[in-house]
């Protein structure tokens, strides 16, 4: 060792020798670059694995070439070594190491940036032994910090961090290395700007060089003299850092990384990655002119004080001599579409004089309009009145308008400033929204639906009956069955469309079940619903038998009255009131071929509303029964916000007009078919004639309608399959319905999920997921928590006492704050008792 | 109740034998001692199969019990005793490096524990740079670690065994640097053997007849090799190699981890020539590590690191 560290000492620069840095003989160090390979990408492609590396031998190499350090070990030298965590500290461990340092970056949102260290600690608070960790750990975060030039979240004990379940300390390297240790975070890979400075080879030095300042400063050894300059290249206007800039300090010449030079490594886009940062070492401790130029920039000198103690970071903002252009408009050129009523908007290159804009502009046909500008004078918002629908129009900013620097537009995009901008776009038709689901049944979430239900979604417009496709919808029922066998079908009611799916076999008892409409639906002007809409519910698990009173296919002439025939109908406009059978509004749930339609109309101002829709004969009237049953109708409802009741004759066969019993009022206000039941042995009635109490046996009277102030006045209800049912069993068929006789943490399903994964149920994306898990015997306080491949927590999803059950709950995404996290794997673990266990899953967005 | 149920699926999906011939878990494990609070690990057999060494967490401390978990005494509570402890081949004797932290500097030595006599002995003086771990020769007298630059020997001032003699009673290995080393105790001659040039080896261990060794590669698989270094056989992903009494087995570990915690591990057994590889954990919720084979060939002890216990289960073929 001594023999090689001779050999490199021999051929550095004099300026490193004679910074040679005595007080560390007799120590060493083991430099862990945390992860392998490229495992943790960074937001642009460049991993976290790769920059620990790269830090790591920085560190190695001036910690070696300028002190007096017994040696340095390392973990893993290049990116194809896999190192298990167990192997790190293997080896730290058998060359009895003095120190343990682990290099890490951070993982979050797109937003956060900021430093961490973690040093060992058990459980109940006290550092881990050996010592050591936690006192180096405060230069450090110190240091890195302010060479990271962000924010930090501090040095803190990892298992005040994490959070311990077992004695700690919380991280491997911590837990199981033998001499003092730590871990430390410079900032988050996930972080645009973090990760694209991460990508530059002297970055990383900034990084090495704190962490190497901080070892020096914790052995109470001076800093060398630093004689660094470093910093940031920017657009003075978007903020933009600047690539291909050349920076000039004390005779050396600093290039910021390119395209062609960096990276094309990580992107196929010319203009999508930038870090304008600079970097220059060996400078002497004074003022020196630093002199900058890029292409497209008028050059910027200016002065620098080198600083003996730390980095001297400069940063310099540039101005575009580039003309500005308009980057975005909305609408776009040759827009056809675009609403009469929505505001333009043009997003300009660079900053813009206002007025001279304002006074270039102008809308042809002419229109009163008003601007608003935003994004430092960059983004024009052009408020006005609303323009004539399905019209063309040119809106114009003249050549003779300017950036705020004076540089005049360049409307056409010619490189050279003067010329006009000009957009021809036309205005669209009135309706340029798509169909919106304003109600479905069953409600989503709903428990204990019936097991043969008529799945109803209504839409607040007509639809296109040419869009409602084959693969429109879907019902699964989850996990097992992708696609549960049925008929839908389109009504279109008054200015609304209701779609329903009838089931071909009733479902199964206690099961979950997941309604998906997929994206494609449109209304007339050729507006379609772009995101997949969904509902889930789960089934009940009560069979009945039932007793057919009237399915309507033959005999209503002479089974039924028509409204007028009843002495209790009144308030009724007569012409537009009638009942009648109708072969193409029916219940397919059956075989049914014909309903009882009713036309209905009110005269709004009488003070008394009924319709007696009489059951006058035949052999549904021949049919008794008594409270212990359920009365049963398919409902295809108007939504007029109208009512309709069932009524009964009690006490049968006593015939008296006080045994007329009547159900609670329904209101209609759904479109399409829908089940309706009066559970009589609830007890609960309403008023008509009769006392209110169902005696003795019972007989169907009618179905009654009445007018609901303020509805609507004219309608039509349709009704088929009259029926009584009674409770026969609580039938459970599945095991998912029995309770669970172990502790279970299922695959999550579908896996991957997210908006670019797909399963054999869905044609689009899987916007969430569902997570199975069974929970036996006593109730449990159960915790159920995704977290990211760092260990962090993501969304608590279950927190709560629960009973002996089988269990689901769904995940769309999302953490805790409510924010989209990146595609990757996420652990999810549930904690029970004593049951833990940890699964994972895919988010591909 | 719950615990019970917990156990009972432990024990359970333990029992489960791969479906290839070789070793199965016959008996479900049992656990010896530790836990929240008292978190032991890494246990090893002492030759003679009635002992169990072991140590804390982070390898702090040193312990020794009784094989069925009973007597348990702590031998040292220094800094890394527990890593890289050696039984003597009486089983009277451990060996450790030990280490001591002042200011920002460690300090190693080599300790022996008597057993019989209930006492330790520094070998050698505290150090700050010392990369080998100290090893027992056959016969137990002598104890040899590859320091800075050499191998140096230590007198143990025992009482040599009576060994029945074999070609390779006088061999020594052990890792220099990061290569492995095969040598001769009397003349403290040894070469150097670089199995996968450029790559550096680690946690080495010589099957009992000192004609082979395991180990694992950095960054890589786990290897067997004859110690005259021909017959290398790639033995594919694999952690913490211990041999059966009889040399022909190997037992260890296969880990998944994050990049910050270990997520899950489980035990394995394998031929040294790369046949009969069966899994003898299946845990989900468990993290089984560090496995030892029993002199009598019947047990594996090993801990949980998620539960901070040593457990024993019983094998057979």
């Amino acid at each position: 060792m001594k023999l090689v560290l001779t050999l490199i000492l021999a051929i550095l620069p004099f300026s490193e020798l004679s910074a040679q840095v005595t007080g560390l003989a007799g120590w060493n160090i083991f430099l862990d670059p945390g992860h392998s390979q490229k495992e943790n990408m960074g937001i642009y492609g460049y991993s976290e694995a790769e920059k620990n590396l790269r830090v790591a031998l920085a560190l190695r190499d001036l910690l070696l070439q300028t002190t007096d350090i017994d040696t340095v070990y390392i973990s893993r030298t290049n990116d194809q070594q896999s190192v298990s965590l167990t192997q790190r500290t293997d080896y730290a461990n058998s060359l009895g190491a003095a120190w343990y340092h682990s290099i890490h970056s951070d993982a979050g949102s797109a937003t956060a940036n900021s430093t961490l260290l973690l040093w060992g600690q058990y459980r109940d608070g006290r550092e881990k032994i050996p010592n050591g960790g936690k006192a180096i750990s405060a230069p450090i975060v110190n240091l890195l910090t302010r060479g990271m030039r962000t924010t930090t979240r501090g040095a803190i004990g990892d298992c005040s961090f994490y959070g311990c379940t077992f004695d700690g300390p919380y991280l491997h390297v911590n837990r199981e290395s033998t001499m003092p240790s730590e871990l430390s975070e410079a900032g988050f890979h996930t972080n645009p700007t973090q990760n694209q400075r991460n990508m530059n080879a002297e970055w990383k030095k900034l990084e090495a060089r704190t962490l190497y300042w901080a070892i020096l400063q914790f052995h109470g050894i001076a800093r060398p003299v630093a004689g660094f300059c470093a910093g940031i290249i920017t657009d003075l206007e978007s903020g933009v850092p600047v690539n291909g800039a050349q920076i000039t300090l004390h005779g050396q010449t600093y290039t910021t990384d390119t395209f062609q030079s960096l990276f094309s490594k990580y992107t196929s886009d010319p203009n999508l990655l930038h870090n304008g940062f600079y970097y220059f070492d060996n400078l002497p401790q004074t003022t020196l002119d630093l002199i900058v130029t890029a292409e497209g920039y008028g050059g910027d000198t200016s002065q620098v004080a080198v600083v003996d103690t730390f980095f001297t970071f400069k940063d310099i903002q540039l101005i575009s001599n580039v003309p500005p252009v308009v980057l975005n408009s909305t609408p776009t050129p040759g827009d056809t579409r675009f609403p009469a009523w929505a505001d333009l908007i043009i997003d300009f290159s660079r900053r813009m004089n206002r007025a001279s804009v304002e006074t270039a502009l102008t809308l042809t046909p002419e229109v009163a309009k008003t601007f608003v500008w935003s994004n430092n004078n960059m983004r024009l918002r052009i408020h006005k009145d609303s323009l004539q629908t399905e019209t063309d129009y040119t809106l114009t900013i003249a050549g003779s308008a300017q950036g705020q620097y004076e540089h005049r537009l360049d409307g056409n995009g010619d490189g050279r400033g003067g010329d006009d901008f000009v957009l021809h776009f036309k205005t669209g038709p009135p309706d340029l929204r798509a169909p919106l689901l304003t109600a479905v049944y069953p409600l989503d979430n709903s428990t204990a639906v019936e097991l043969q239900p008529i799945l109803n979604m209504r839409f607040d417009e007509a639809l296109d009956p040419a869009s409602i496709t084959a693969g429109i919808f879907n019902l699964e029922r989850f996990r097992d069955v992708p696609t549960v066998e049925g008929t839908l079908k389109h009504y279109r009611v008054g200015n609304e469309s209701v779609l329903c799916f009838f089931p071909a076999q009733p479902l199964t008892a206690a099961r979950f079940y997941i309604a998906r409409i997929f994206p494609g639906l449109q209304d007339g002007f050729g507006n379609k619903i772009a995101s997949q809409q969904m509902f889930r519910f789960t089934t009940g698990n009560a069979t009945f038998a039932t007793t057919n009173l009237d399915n309507f296919e033959a005999n209503l002439n002479s089974n039924w009255f028509v409204p007028q025939q009843s002495g209790s109908t009144t308030g009724i406009i007569t012409e537009k009131t009638s009942r009648e059978s109708n072969t193409n509004v029916v219940n397919l749930l059956t075989t049914s071929t014909t309903s009882m339609q009713v036309n209905y109309g009110w005269d709004a101002n009488a003070g008394a509303w009924l319709i007696r829709q009489y059951l006058s004969g035949g052999p549904p009237r021949q049919v008794l029964f008594n409270s212990s049953y359920i009365l049963q109708v398919y409902v295809f409802g108007d939504g007029s916000g109208n009512q309709f009741r069932f009524a009964v004759d009690d006490n049968i066969p006593i015939e008296s007009a006080s045994n007329h019993e009547v159900s609670p009022w329904y209101t209609i206000d759904w479109i399409g078919w829908r089940q309706v039941s009066w559970d009589m042995s609830a007890g609960s009635t309403g008023t008509w004639i009769g006392d209110g109490k169902l005696d003795g046996t019972l007989r169907f009277d009618s179905i009654q309608l009445t007018y609901n102030p303020g509805s609507a006045t004219e309608g039509t209800i349709y009704f088929d399959d009259l029926r009584l049912l009674r409770k026969t069993s609580v039938g459970v068929d599945e095991p998912a319905a029995t309770l669970p006789s172990a502790f279970a943490l299922h695959q999550n399903y579908p896996n991957p999920f997210g908006s670019a994964a797909t399963s054999p149920a869905l044609s689009g994306g899987n916007l969430e997921t569902t997570i199975r898990y069974q929970i036996p015997g006593e109730r449990q306080h159960v915790v159920l928590t995704v977290y990211d491949m760092t260990g962090k927590i993501v969304k608590t999803l279950v927190n709560a006492e629960k009973a002996a059950g089988d269990y689901t709950i769904r995940w769309d995404g999302k953490n805790a704050d409510g924010q989209p996290v990146a595609s990757g794997t996420y652990l999810y673990k549930i904690t029970a008792g004593e049951f833990v266990q940890t699964k994972r899953m895919t988010l591909v967005r | 109740m719950r615990t019970t149920l917990k156990m009972l699926f432990f024990f359970a999906l333990t029992l489960i034998t791969a479906a290839n011939a070789g070793w199965k878990v016959v008996k479900k494990p049992v656990k010896l001692i530790g836990g929240a609070g008292k978190e032991f690990m890494q246990p090893r057999w002492s030759p003679d199969g009635a002992r169990l060494a072991f140590t804390g967490a982070g390898y702090q401390g040193l312990w020794i019990m009784q094989s069925d978990g009973t007597g348990a005494r702590q031998l040292s509570a220094e800094p890394a005793a527990g890593f890289g402890f050696e039984w003597s081949p009486d089983s009277q004797a451990l060996v450790s490096r030990v280490a001591k932290f002042e200011k920002q500097f460690r300090y190693n030595a080599v300790k022996m524990f008597d057993l019989e006599k209930n006492e330790d002995r520094l070998l050698s003086e505290y150090r700050t740079f010392m990369p080998g771990l100290p090893h027992w020769a056959e016969t137990g007298q002598k104890i040899y670690m590859f320091n800075r630059q050499n191998l140096e020997i230590f007198d143990t001032g025992t009482k040599a065994l009576t060994l029945t003699k074999t070609a390779a009673s006088n061999h020594i290995h052990f890792l220099k640097a990061d290569k492995i080393a095969v040598g001769d105790i009397t003349t403290g001659a040894y070469k150097v053997l670089e199995p996968l040039p450029g790559q550096t080896c680690l946690n080495l261990a010589p099957a009992p007849q000192k004609t082979k060794v395991a180990f694992e590669i950095l960054g890589g698989n786990m290897y067997v090799m004859n110690v005259d270094g021909t017959g290398l056989v790639d033995l594919g992903e694999g952690h913490r190699p211990q041999w059966s009494p009889d040399g022909e087995y190997l037992v260890y570990m296969i880990t998944q981890d994050n990049g910050h915690q270990i997520q899950d591990s489980e035990l394995y057994v394998i031929r040294g020539d790369g046949r009969e590889k069966n899994q003898l954990t299946f845990t989900n919720d468990k993290i089984e590590m560090n496995p030892s084979w029993s002199s009598d060939g019947n047990k594996i002890a090993f801990d949980v690191m998620n539960d901070g216990a040593i457990y024993v289960l019983e094998i057979s073929k």
